[in-house]
């Protein structure tokens, strides 16, 4: 039920953020670009989501190029909202006391998520991919790396050789498993 | 029709567009540059691996920046064992970032031997 409230959560945000914007602009009010800041407040004040580079960019933007930066913003919520609903259903097949570590690799950096799952698998942690299509990967309630999770259901796992084994990019050497 | 100030906004976001997608295809490209140069060195075959992973890397640190998605996954790729399968995984990444065929016959060659 929690779920169900929480989907679509940043479109319905970002509309009215929008709306309430808009209309401030409408009425001559120079408040409006104070609603999106005030609505990242409201955010993490309720989710403890806090803006990324990407929301900050297309703020930055949207002040400058109005239309172009809202039509960018409910795009980007759309994927934001579908990445979420896809990561709480990997969550709920996943074991109770790990679902709180599970994490998308798409919010991880700016490249692809494959990409992402690489370079995360690199650094230490289990990596997989979810057969709805999700890359994610698991982290311990504390941020530490976990080297040898077991995923319910993947299609593919990237994970660390163990025993660790530096590479020379700098990160760990790792192998992928298909199931 | 478009009237000269709807082409004021759309001709530029247009061009930005098309700048933003070259961008994307010149790093993958840049990186198989690379691995061209090394394939094409006489003292090649006489390098170490170290030495090898040291001429690409110089020249990606140098070139591509620190959010290059071609220089992330040529690190997180260098990293990848059994090391003849990082080229296939590689091309199939890069594809998927790039959303077309792409490939690299030097960097098939010599991945394995970073």
């Amino acid at each position: 039920m929690a779920s169900t409230t929480n989907t679509h959560s940043s479109v319905k945000k970002n509309i009215s953020s929008t709306l309430v914007s808009m209309s401030m602009d409408k009425s001559g009010s120079k408040l409006g670009p104070l609603v999106t800041p005030a609505v990242w407040i409201y955010d993490y004040s309720k989710n403890k989501k806090t803006p990324d580079i990407g929301d900050i960019s297309i703020y930055a933007g949207g002040l400058f190029s109005g239309p172009a930066g809202i039509v960018t913003g409910l795009f980007k919520s759309v994927v934001e909202d579908d990445i979420e609903t896809k990561l709480n259903h990997v969550k709920s097949v996943e074991p109770k006391q790990y679902r709180d570590g599970i994490k998308s690799c798409h919010s991880y950096g700016n490249s692809s998520p494959s990409i992402n799952a690489m370079a995360i698998a690199g650094l230490g942690t289990t990596v997989w991919q979810h057969p709805i299509g999700i890359w994610v990967y698991v982290t311990d309630s504390q941020g530490g790396l976990i080297v040898d999770y077991k995923p319910v259901n993947p299609v593919v796992v990237y994970r660390p050789k163990i025993p660790l084994v530096k590479s020379r990019a700098g990160g760990y050497v790792w192998s992928s498993h298909k199931k | 029709m478009m009237n000269i100030k709807q082409l004021s906004i759309f001709v530029p976001l247009f061009i930005v567009s098309l700048v933003s997608c070259d961008n994307t295809t010149n790093d993958f490209d840049l990186l198989c540059g690379y691995f061209d140069e090394l394939e094409k060195l006489n003292s090649q075959q006489e390098m170490t691996a170290d030495n090898k992973f040291n001429f690409i890397n110089d020249l990606v640190s140098k070139n591509l920046t620190e959010d290059s998605a071609a220089r992330i996954s040529f690190n997180a790729i260098v990293g990848y064992a059994p090391a003849n399968g990082r080229y296939a995984l590689y091309k199939t990444t890069t594809e998927e970032e790039l959303n077309k065929s792409w490939q690299c016959d030097s960097m098939k060659v010599l991945l394995q031997d970073l």
